[in-house]
């Protein structure tokens, strides 16, 4: 008996720590699995070519976003920035002569679920085009069902991985990635004299990718790296983490975070007494996140942060349009929510046409287009087909938590 | 750079009160009826709420935010008796903790649909900055933290010690049958040891609220560190489960620190695999024979 109890509790016990490692930690995407289907579903390509269809039918475009779940916050805001561009292309003709419908899926902020979602969407709703989640976790997850089924969807997650690895042909990238981003990070860092950063960076596929590059082109330029310190979603407390970066004698920080956690590590480095003026700190587009400002507070001020948009500073109208509708300010998640979903309609008004592979051309055939948040979009590059965005914006709060413009980057 | 050791202890132990109240709520709920309610995290949550919605969205003074939290919290704790509890706990040990892992689920999409997904400030009780002694950084929060757990403990105690109603739990945690047959209301004593425990999860949610931000997802890590500082404390010693957490907050800190801040919550659980190999009764467990 006494025996059973201990191997029981043993059980529980490994059954804990399982739960810790697949959940809590890094979610490295394991590509190479057997990807969830829907139980009657046909796996040939030749399921997602669409039905005979009228000129009057509406254009159905679907999108996967976070609506529920610990990265709730990116469905809310995606949701709120399509839902008003859609009306107002509806008003204005719609696209192609026909109304556009936008089809949400909730990926519950887990990678099966966006999976289960991207199916759905393509053999039951049979939609023209999707605009995938914010979050590289969930995009790498999606990405070989979309090109085994061969269907154009635009993933809006930062991990260069998601346009590049397995030369995918069906899965397209609407942000900045970071086999650019890094890079331009480097360069004002250079600019700022500072030759010596620390990184810290969150345990997803995001920012584990995000620290390998900076690590690999920090060795490149024989810079030193102070120290690399690392949380996972949902911690609170980085006491240990900044501590370590105190201790390292950095000159600088690069913070690969996601938005609640970018908050919160800014209010501790000041509450532990980091003078952002001595050590400056560079943040990914996260530190422009809704909420942030509220939890850091005057913390804020003096972040630097690097996007792919900057609402206010990019598109002024637009951003009062927002906030006249939903009461707050647009972050870079409603934004680049809207410039992804712009993209996707370009790509089809290019096409002419809903079927799989017109949209897939269609999406090639965009060069120089200039967004919503003004700057430019070209796919189809030599080196870079399937990536469509290759600059940013470098921004800073001021003493009343605005952003500040500093550079336009691009690579 | 000195004065790491004493900035380590102090932020582990704020951190390690938390999760040290979360472990004293389950272990109160497991002594009276022997379950674990897996809730427990977000009832922290929404004592975080509560004192939210009063203070910052209706704009109430502080102490009427505080109120409406323990009042909030006790009718939460009797529901939770009523809607989850009462159906479940003849159904065993299974029933009722799937249950409360569902209700856990539940309760996260419900404040997201209430309150929406953007973390919502709580303000603090004291001064926003830290100061510090020497080398160490205090942030007066943590103080409140270490503090309010303090009292709470001797209030706990006092409560369970010296109070009819708080023997009577007692008796009803030892032993259902005899109190019942010593003419004491159980099902009573149940609903108030709920009601007692959502409202320790509760006043925990007001405390690291300010601190942490408040999320829909702010109880769950809380619920498992708890739940694993009672296991290393010893399931049935509310001093075990206090201490358990405490202990889980150091660790967790101390090896973020010295080993790696990304495999600390993994050095955690293996130091409760450990615990559960060579001293599964935790530190301070109690033997209990079973009837055969």
């Amino acid at each position: 008996m006494r025996n059973k109890n201990m191997f029981l509790r043993f059980i529980v016990g490994v059954l804990l720590i399982s739960f810790v490692l697949t959940a809590g930690c890094s979610a490295q995407t394991q590509t190479e699995q057997p990807v969830e289907t829907e139980p009657n579903a046909v796996e040939t390509p030749e399921e997602t070519q669409p039905v005979e269809e009228t000129k009057l039918e509406p254009i159905k475009i679907g999108v996967i976003t976070e609506i529920t779940g610990v990265q709730a916050v990116a469905g809310k805001a995606a949701q709120e920035s399509i839902n008003q561009y859609v009306k107002e292309l509806n008003a204005n003709g719609g696209l192609l002569g026909r109304e556009v419908v936008v089809l949400y899926e909730d990926d519950q902020s887990a990678q099966t679920v966006a999976v289960n979602a991207f199916n759905k969407l393509v053999l039951e709703d049979k939609v023209a085009a999707i605009l995938g989640p914010l979050y590289s976790t969930h995009c790498l997850a999606i990405k070989p069902r979309a090109e085994e089924l061969g269907f154009p969807w635009l993933a809006m997650g930062l991990n260069d991985r998601i346009g590049t690895e397995d030369d995918p042909k069906w899965t397209f990238q609407g942000r900045t990635s970071d086999a650019y981003t890094p890079t331009l990070v480097l360069n004002f860092l250079e600019e700022q004299g500072k030759h010596n950063p620390a990184i810290m960076y969150i345990g997803d596929d995001f920012g584990i990718d995000g620290k390998d590059k900076f690590v690999k082109l920090l060795d490149e330029r024989g810079w030193t790296v102070a120290t690399i310190e690392a949380m996972q979603t949902g911690d609170k407390d980085f006491t240990a983490q900044i501590l370590s970066i105190r201790a390292s004698g950095a000159d600088s920080i690069i913070a690969w975070l996601h938005q609640e956690e970018a908050g919160l590590f800014l209010r501790q480095l000041e509450e532990q007494g980091v003078d952002k003026k001595q050590i400056p700190v560079i943040g990914n587009s996260s530190f422009l996140g809704a909420g942030v400002t509220d939890i850091a507070g005057q913390s804020a001020v003096g972040t630097y942060v690097i996007s792919g948009t900057a609402p206010m500073l990019q598109n002024p109208e637009w951003s009062q349009k927002f906030f006249d509708e939903y009461g707050a300010n647009p972050d870079f998640l409603a934004a680049d929510s809207l410039d992804g979903f712009a993209t996707i309609v370009r790509a089809i008004e290019l096409a002419g046409t809903t079927d799989p592979e017109s949209v897939r051309q269609g999406f090639l055939s965009i060069k120089d287009w200039i967004g919503p948040f003004n700057f430019a979009h070209t796919f189809g590059t030599a080196e870079s087909p399937q990536h469509g965005v290759f600059s940013s914006i470098i921004v800073t709060y001021d003493e009343n938590l605005q952003t500040e413009f500093v550079a336009q980057v691009t690579k | 750079m000195s004065g790491i050791l004493p900035q380590l202890l102090f932020s582990g132990l704020a951190i390690g009160c938390i999760y040290g109240l979360v472990g004293l709520g389950f272990i109160q709920v497991y002594n009276a009826v022997g379950l674990t309610n897996f809730a427990q995290g977000e009832f922290v949550m929404l004592g975080a709420y509560l004192f939210v919605s009063a203070v910052v969205i209706w704009k109430a003074p502080f102490w009427v935010g505080f109120l409406f939290l323990l009042v909030g919290m006790a009718v939460i704790g009797f529901l939770f008796t009523r809607g989850v509890y009462k159906p479940t706990y003849k159904a065993g040990r299974f029933a009722f903790l799937l249950a409360s892992v569902g209700l856990s689920m539940a309760l996260q999409d419900l404040v997201v649909l209430i309150w929406g997904p953007v973390p919502l400030y709580m303000p603090r009780l004291v001064s926003e900055s830290s100061f510090n002694i020497g080398n160490v950084f205090i942030n007066p929060q943590h103080i409140i933290i270490i503090g309010s757990t303090i009292l709470l403990l001797i209030i706990q105690y006092l409560i369970f010690q010296k109070t009819p109603l708080g023997k009577m739990m007692r008796a009803t945690a030892q032993d259902q049958f005899a109190a019942t047959l010593s003419g004491i209301k159980v099902p009573l004593m149940i609903i108030f040891t709920f009601v007692n425990s959502s409202i320790l999860a509760g006043i925990a949610g007001f405390l690291v609220g300010p601190v942490f931000s408040v999320t829909p997802s702010m109880g769950a890590s809380a619920m498992l560190k708890g739940f694993v500082g009672c296991t290393i404390g010893g399931w049935g010693s509310i001093p075990g489960a206090v201490l358990g957490g405490i202990l889980v907050g150091i660790i967790e800190i101390f090896s973020s620190f010295y080993i790696s801040s990304a495999y600390k919550d993994a050095i955690v659980f293996l130091v409760l695999i450990l615990f559960l190999l060579f001293k599964p009764k935790g530190i301070f467990g109690e033997t209990v024979s079973e009837k055969v």
